[in-house]
This record gives C-alpha cells, sequence and structure tokens, in this order.
C-alpha cells in the first residue's frame, strides 16, 4: 500500500480503525465504534472496504505499510556494520515506541492465531526485505570480521524485536506490578542504549 | 430408582452442594475463554453453557463478568508465581545461576501459553484490570528476587557490569521468553522457512541457547 498516495477520506477509516482493531481484535471491534471515530457512515465503510474483514485487511496493510515508509528513510549501507546496526536495533525501538498500535494489532493477530497474515504477501514482503537490510549489515561485519561467524540475521532481528516490542506491551504491567513508568523520557533513553549495547555485545567477534 | 435419588444423581445438584467445585470449574473454564477471545470476546451466557451452570449462578459468585475476569487473572498469576518460586538454583557461579534461571523462565512460559494469552490480553487493555487488582499487586514476583540474590554475586565476583537494576534485567529475559511464545504466529507466517527450531508442533522463535546468550552477553562485563 502507498501511503503517500492514499485518498485522505480512507486513510481517516484506516487510522480510526486501526485503533479500534488494536485495541480490541477482529471479533472484539464493533463498525460502529469505527464510524464513531470518524466523518463516515457503516455504509460508506462497506462502500471502500467490502466488508469488515476486508477492511481489517487493509488496516494491517496500512499499519505494515507506515513501519515500511519510515524504515526506507534510513540508508545503513555506508556506516560501519557494528553502527549500522545499533542504528537499525535504535530505529526499531523508536519506531515501535512511536506506534503502540502497531505493537498491539500484530499482537492481537497472534492471539487470534494469525489468521490474516498468513495470505497477506506484501506485508510478508515488507518483512523479508526488512531481514535481508539486517543480513547486508550482518554479512559485511562478518566479512570485516567483526561480526562472529555463526550469528543469523533472524535471530538478531527476533532478538531486537522482541525486547523492542515488550517494551511497549507489558508497560502497564510494569506501572502496575513494580511501580515503574517505562515511558518516561529517560526510562526510555535507558532502555533503547541497552537494547542497542546488548544487541551489539550478541553479534561482536 | 425413585426419583428424589435421581435428582441427585443429576450432575446440577451435586454443583449447588459443592460451591467451592464448581467456582474452580467456572474459574478454569473462563480461562481458556479469555485466553482465546479476549475481555470484549467473552460472553458469560457461553461459559453458563460449557460448566453446565447459569448467568445468575456466575453473577451470584463473582459479581459479573469484571469480578469473574479478575479472578481469571489472579489465577493465573498466582499460579506462574508459586511455578517461580519453585525454582531452585543449583549452580554457585553467578554466570551458570543466571543461565539456569533463564532457561526455567523460557520453559515456563513456553509450557503456560494460556497466562501468555491472558497477559497479552490484559497488555492490550492496557492494564486496566491488573492496576486494580489489589491481590495480583501484592504478590511477591519470586524471579526478581532470584535475580537480585545472582546479580549481587555476580558484582561481587566481578563478572556483572554494574549499574543495573534486577526488574531491569527481569523484564529483558521475559521479554525475550515471552516473544518467543506470544509472537509465534505471526513470525510463524511471515518466515515459516527460516525458522527451523521447532518443538514439537511448537514453533520456537527464539532458541533456550540463544535467548541465555543474550541474557549473559547484556549482563557481563
Amino acid at each position: 500500500m502507498n501511503i503517500e498516495a492514499l485518498d485522505p477520506f480512507k486513510r481517516d477509516i484506516l487510522e480510526s480503525a486501526l485503533s479500534v482493531f488494536a485495541n480490541y481484535g477482529f471479533k472484539g471491534a464493533s463498525i460502529e465504534a469505527i464510524t464513531d471515530k470518524t466523518q463516515t457512515s457503516k455504509r460508506m465503510i462497506y462502500y471502500h472496504f467490502g466488508s469488515k474483514e476486508g477492511l481489517y485487511q487493509a488496516v494491517l496493510d496500512f499499519a505494515y505499510s507506515k513501519v515500511r515508509a519510515r524504515n526506507n528513510k534510513h540508508d545503513f549501507s555506508k556506516e560501519d556494520p557494528i553502527e549500522a546496526l545499533s542504528a537499525f536495533a535504535a530505529n526499531a525501538f523508536d519506531l515501535f515506541n512511536g506506534f503502540p498500535d502497531f505493537v498491539r494489532i500484530v499482537l492481537q493477530e497472534n492471539l487470534q492465531g494469525s489468521m490474516y497474515l498468513q495470505s497477506a504477501e506484501e506485508i510478508i514482503q515488507v518483512n523479508r526485505d526488512n531481514l535481508a537490510l539486517l543480513n547486508e549489515i550482518l554479512e559485511r561485519g562478518k566479512h570485516m570480521g567483526v561480526v562472529r561467524q555463526d550469528v543469523t540475521s533472524i535471530n538478531v532481528y527476533m532478538n531486537f524485536t522482541g525486547l523492542c516490542s515488550h517494551n511497549v506491551s507489558s508497560r502497564n504491567a510494569y506501572k502496575a506490578l513494580f511501580g515503574i513508568d517505562l515511558s518516561t523520557p529517560e526510562n526510555l533513553a535507558n532502555r533503547k542504549a541497552s537494547i542497542c549495547d546488548a544487541i551489539v555485545r550478541y553479534v561482536k567477534a | 430408582m425413585p426419583k428424589a435419588l435421581e435428582k441427585l444423581d443429576c450432575p446440577k445438584s451435586i454443583r449447588v452442594n459443592n460451591p467451592e467445585r464448581t467456582i474452580a470449574e467456572i474459574i478454569k473454564v473462563a480461562s481458556q475463554e479469555f485466553a482465546s477471545k479476549g475481555y470484549a470476546g467473552v460472553r458469560i451466557e457461553q461459559i453458563a453453557e460449557i460448566t453446565l451452570t447459569s448467568k445468575r449462578m456466575i453473577y451470584y459468585y463473582f459479581g459479573g463478568k469484571d469480578g469473574l475476569y479478575q479472578k481469571v487473572l489472579e489465577n493465573a498469576y498466582k499460579k506462574i508465581r508459586t511455578l517461580e518460586s519453585n525454582l531452585i538454583v543449583r549452580s554457585t557461579r553467578p554466570e551458570d545461576a543466571l543461565k539456569e534461571l533463564v532457561e526455567y523462565s523460557y520453559d515456563l512460559l513456553q509450557a503456560n501459553e494460556e497466562y501468555v494469552q491472558i497477559v497479552m490480553s490484559e497488555n492490550l487493555q492496557k492494564g486496566q484490570f491488573v492496576s486494580q487488582n489489589a491481590v495480583i499487586k501484592e504478590m511477591a514476583v519470586p524471579l526478581v528476587n532470584i535475580i537480585a540474590d545472582i546479580y549481587r554475586n555476580g558484582i561481587r565476583n566481578g563478572v556483572f557490569k554494574f549499574g543495573l537494576n534486577p526488574v531491569e534485567i527481569h523484564a529483558f529475559i521475559q521479554a525475550m521468553c515471552f516473544f518467543n511464545v506470544s509472537n509465534q504466529h505471526t513470525f510463524g507466517a511471515i518466515f515459516n522457512d527460516k525458522i527451523a527450531e521447532k518443538n514439537g508442533s511448537k514453533v520456537q522463535i527464539l532458541s533456550k541457547s540463544r535467548v541465555v546468550e543474550l541474557v549473559l552477553n547484556f549482563v557481563k562485563i
């Protein structure tokens, strides 16, 4: 999905629907809750997206496309591989932190057993392109002898995706259980530094 | 058989006479329902149907959907905290002790997918129920205390770096072990050919040894 070329009217529906689906999941979300947040009607939603299912698929596509639009702005290819890797992880941290609805809708999709993602070719490709980008950085590092040979890109990818996603999704639990607010600027900065440090230590030769 | 005896044999009358068992069974079924459907998706009528009780009885015991959900959360946390407290770390070397703890945490969450799903759902509704649940908030978190001991030893032996907080180390370990279970479906769908590590029918998106490695690298000097 090309975010820039999106009709503002449709984009408005997708933004509202994303926040409702992220909160309630596919089954728990109601079309009424979505129309309440926009200037549109139920009829217009069905006209543009066909069905609740069609809207949900468009929302997932929209969420992943927003992530891709942000990823594309970085050029990691010229940096030192270790610095590039650290920047890659930091970028994921900022991305997830600034886009909690993305983290949340992915979790919803997991709770649903990922029934929609399996057929979403374009989304799968976004992730695979991102992994390929990381792989290039790691291969460059291996070639230069700064990254150990047995590191795989999929493992590194999951390491920082897991750490960055958990920092967003478990925020409320840490506040309730430990009285720690993970979202203060200081805690966010510390956490981001720790994650980048851990990822770099993990890959270093 | 006389009518009166026949009536005594029917499950409903046993339930009436054994409220503790009925309550436990309602919580068990409700846990499965809340784990798979989330708070919004659960219908009390359905839980009543599966447990052969009634909506009225569930309201009588739990006060309503919110009360039932709070009990489900409490029960899930209590079970996990009890299992956490069963961990006996045998190694005396801090690095080995931490390795044991990470392995234990990993296996614990992998074996308790229902707990992971309940926590995921609760996190998705911004923890609004946990934050109001005094019982859960007062439960000690055994793993954090064990981590604090191990970390102290590691600092004393000069093998762990200064300035870390046991809660932070705990969050780090949980992030990995939790993610391995919570995001298995989307990762499975996107990278199915790249995830070679499978344990029976379960996809392990992060292998245990790699989680250990990541955590040790994070804590060691």
